[in-house]
């Protein structure tokens, strides 16, 4: 197991814009939790971010045929509100993002925001990523899901079983892909067939 | 913060949107091949209901080797003969022999084993090195996907997609006998729309110096020299339609050891067309595949005087659709039409042809998220004729050729995984192997000795089932696991070039038939370890039995057939590999045990003692830059010459290469 680092990339189908200031605040909050995660207390230590996993989750966004293939790909990164400790860790994950190249031609660009802030946000996001803890609050994202069209993805499969993501992406002895097919066709997402194939379903 | 190390990967982002199988996005996603050549979906090589190893293209780059034959010698359960430096025989879990009829091998689906005597000439694939992507090996039989003849196995060679891949690369080596070999491949790309890929190579060789047995000797060696080119187009008609052409030809003379033990001069001519459309729709991954196979080979003289012209054309169409029903099936159905004619030679003036229908389909169930099973069966109607003149005092009439076959094949298997780290496989196959056209008639030879040599429409398929159990087990950090498997294979009505004598006033004739049967039981072990991305190294076991159960006319190989005793019973491959930054340093071992081959006795043949034998190749390569790399292979390493089968000693190898990749 390599990775403890839980993420959620919700992926909206149109997207819709961030205010610029709002934006400049989330950019100057996330550097400035950045440079406080260097002294990170004992329990963000505890938290570990697999690049692997991180990569093959965005690799696996290039078989999303219902995503823009160029351009710039919005992504949150979703932690709980009620879990204030995984905002580290979101933070971190959203650093990762941002410099790992996108699927196909894309460029991503990652966002950090609380299950709260989801709810909140009238940005534009094409991912999402769910940190650990998040999938307690599956009700409150999948209303965002559905009224977005905007995907979903883990590495913690749990969220499986509390159905909030449509793919489940874990890098251990072997790379794990899950797809939740139901939720998948529930919020307008289509991958290729291809990629439907190899990955296991749900 | 905690952020474990590991090296940014880039993939690999291609502006050609829009899939049909892209290997190399699947590879670098799950970290492992992904393939088709079990039941024609797509799905990880680890997922696989069947036996397979994938060979990488960084595990061909470091073998050191200088043909297909040479690659696949490294890997366990094949066995490979090496009759002179440019002709050599593949088999899958024993079987081999001169024109091993019983592997089917295909370059991107297109098959390149010739029907004309049922064997694959593995010098005139239109195919360089560096253009490959992966190589399949399926082991155990394997025709309800790929149709008759893939009993042993199927080795399925694929190469880079050029709408996915820029492959551009030029190759110079030079070496011991007096070989020389270069080859290049370009990849140009028009927009978004289509794309080209031309490859070229050749090859000059003086072949081994060691003497040919007298009873082997078809005369004097030739120079072996190669030709060949491909041509390959893609398409892209919409998003997710892509059509592609693809055109080869290739030329070689080499010597070669014939099914009856000798070693002739032969020169081959093939040229191939195809045309392939691929569409990933809403009603599944449908594909539309038609091809035509040229072949002429000109085989020297031999001890019975008469030189042999064959001619033979093979023309394919088949089409396929797999799609999903639910979340937990896939399935796949495919239709396939098969026209293979050849001219009959030495005797001129007739031609031998068959026409086949087939019909197949798979399905592959997901029973629970740790089970699936999987289901392939196909049905071959074969129509086999003759036209034209025949033979005088021939035993047979044109009218003895209007024959039908009909053969089922399936494949069944489960694969359950318990746990991440463990895999255990259960299959079960049958396949049919249907005689050649020589075998059929297409070969006549009437000798001034009183004998004729014939093929013969009596010859019916030969059945294979196999019955295996396997276990592959992941230790640690990715890149280490154990295999183990044990098989069972029972083999019917095995074809024979010379099954039954039939005397009558005028000649003698020696009849290609069916001669008995033959059972195999074995274990396969493997172990292999990747670390720190630098060292590499695996050993593998492979024990085996058989036993022959033929005709009394047949026993003790006297009827060029025996494979009880010519399949070593224990053979041990070892891999060691090593590539700190610059340096790539790479050793293979084998160990056959003694066994026995057969030679001819001017009256058939006979078993000749083989010793066992340890062999070692190596390879040491020097990245000069990220696209030059300059290295020298060495194959028998260790001995000067070496007694590995029963035809010539092979020789020690050794030449230098120059790769550049733009």
């Amino acid at each position: 197991m390599q990775s403890s680092f839980h993420f959620g990339f919700l992926i909206r189908q149109g997207g819709y814009r961030l205010p610029s200031k709002l934006y400049r605040c989330l950019i100057l909050s996330i550097s400035v939790l950045a440079s406080q995660c260097v002294t990170v207390p004992p329990a963000c230590a505890a938290d570990k971010i697999s690049v692997d996993t991180l990569q093959a989750a965005v690799h696996s966004l290039g078989f999303l045929e219902t995503l823009p293939k160029d351009g710039t790909i919005n992504a949150g990164v979703i932690y709980a509100a009620d879990m204030p400790s995984t905002e580290t860790s979101a933070e971190e994950a959203a650093r990762v993002l941002n410099s790992t190249p996108g699927p196909n031609s894309s460029r991503l660009r990652a966002i950090v925001l609380s299950t709260d802030g989801l709810s909140q946000f009238r940005g534009r996001l094409d991912v999402i990523f769910l940190m650990p803890g998040s999938s307690g609050h599956a009700d409150q994202i999948l209303n965002v899901m559905h009224a977005h069209q905007l995907v979903s993805i883990s590495d913690d499969p749990a969220c499986l079983d509390r159905n909030c993501c449509v793919l489940m992406v874990h890098s251990g002895q072997r790379m794990e892909i899950v797809l939740n097919t139901a939720l998948a066709n529930s919020v307008g997402a289509r991958f290729s067939l291809v990629f439907t194939m190899v990955v296991k379903r749900k | 913060m905690c952020l474990l190390a590991a090296p940014l990967l880039t993939f690999a982002s291609s502006p050609l949107h829009g899939q049909s199988i892209d290997y190399g996005v699947l590879e670098q996603l799950f970290r492992e091949p992904v393939t088709t050549s079990v039941d024609g979906s797509p799905r990880r090589a680890s997922d696989a209901p069947a036996d397979m190893e994938i060979i990488t293209a960084e595990d061909i780059r470091r073998s050191g080797a200088k043909d297909i034959p040479g690659v696949l010698r490294h890997v366990a359960g094949i066995d490979v003969l090496r009759w002179s430096d440019s002709d050599a025989d593949v088999g899958v879990r024993g079987y081999d022999q001169p024109f091993s009829p019983r592997l089917l091998v295909l370059v991107d689906g297109r098959q390149v084993y010739a029907d004309h005597y049922g064997y694959t000439p593995w010098s005139t694939l239109p195919v360089e090195l560096t253009e490959i992507r992966q190589i399949e090996i399926v082991k155990g039989p394997n025709s309800a996907l790929f149709g008759f003849n893939a009993v042993s196995g199927v080795i399925n060679i694929i190469s880079f997609n050029p709408l996915y891949d820029d492959v551009n690369a030029i190759s110079l080596s030079g070496g011991t006998q007096n070989s020389a070999e270069g080859s290049a491949v370009g990849t140009y790309k028009w927009r978004d729309r289509a794309v080209v890929r031309v490859a070229m190579g050749g090859r000059s060789s003086g072949d081994y110096t060691t003497p040919v047995p007298v009873l082997e000797s078809g005369g004097p060696r030739q120079e072996d020299n190669y030709a060949r080119t491909d041509f390959n187009a893609v398409v892209r008609l919409r998003p997710h339609v892509h059509i592609g052409i693809e055109a080869t030809h290739s030329t070689a003379h080499l010597n070669e050891m014939d099914p009856a033990y000798v070693l002739q001069k032969v020169r081959y001519g093939t040229e191939s067309i195809k045309g392939q459309l691929t569409a990933e729709e809403h009603y599944g991954l449908l594909q539309a595949t038609i091809y035509t196979n040229w072949l002429r080979t000109r085989n020297s003289p031999g001890v019975l005087g008469q030189p042999l012209y064959f001619n033979n054309r093979v023309t394919v169409a088949q089409v396929q659709d797999i799609f999903r029903l639910g979340t937990n099936h896939t399935l796949r159905a495919a239709i396939e039409y098969r026209n293979n004619t050849e001219r009959t030679t030495p005797f001129t003036g007739g031609r031998v042809y068959d026409n086949l229908f087939a019909a197949s389909g798979m399905w592959r169930w997901k029973i629970a998220s740790s089970l699936e099973f999987t289901n392939a069966v196909r049905i071959d109607n074969l129509w086999l004729g003759r036209s034209g003149l025949i033979p005088p005092a021939y035993l047979f009439s044109n009218a003895d050729w209007s024959r039908t076959f009909t053969e089922p094949s399936f494949n069944s298997g489960a694969v359950w995984r318990p746990n991440e780290q463990n895999a255990i496989r259960f299959m079960i196959g049958r396949g049919a192997q249907f005689p050649s056209l020589a075998d059929e008639g297409g070969f006549v030879e009437t000798t001034n000795i009183g004998l004729t040599l014939s093929g013969a429409p009596t010859a019916k398929p030969s059945d294979i089932t196999n019955y295996e159990v396997g276990w592959d087990h992941a230790i640690g950090p990715p890149g280490t696991f154990v295999h183990a498997s044990a098989f069972h294979q029972h083999n019917d009505d095995l074809l024979s070039i010379e099954a039954a004598t039939v005397v009558t006033p005028q000649t003698t004739f020696a009849l290609t038939g069916n001669t008995g049967n033959s059972d195999a039981n074995g274990l396969e072990l493997g172990f292999h370890e990747t670390f720190s991305g630098k060292y590499r190294w695996g050993v593998n076991y492979r024990a085996e039995h058989i036993t022959d159960h033929l005709s009394p006319a047949a026993q003790n190989g006297s009827a060029y057939l025996d494979y009880q005793h010519t399949t070593p019973r224990h053979v041990i491959k070892a891999n060691l590999g090593w590539a700190p930054k610059e340096w790539e340093i790479d050793s293979y071992l084998q160990f056959n045990s003694a066994t026995q081959g057969l030679m001819p006795n001017g009256n058939g043949t006979m078993l000749t003692p083989i010793a066992s034998y340890v062999s070692v190749d190596a390879r040491l390569g020097y990245n000069l830059s990220d696209r030059i790399t300059w290295s020298v292979s060495a194959q028998n390493l260790t001995r000067a010459t070496q007694h590995q089968t029963s035809g010539p000693d092979v020789q020690r190898s050794v030449f230098g290469t120059l790769s550049i990749h733009f």
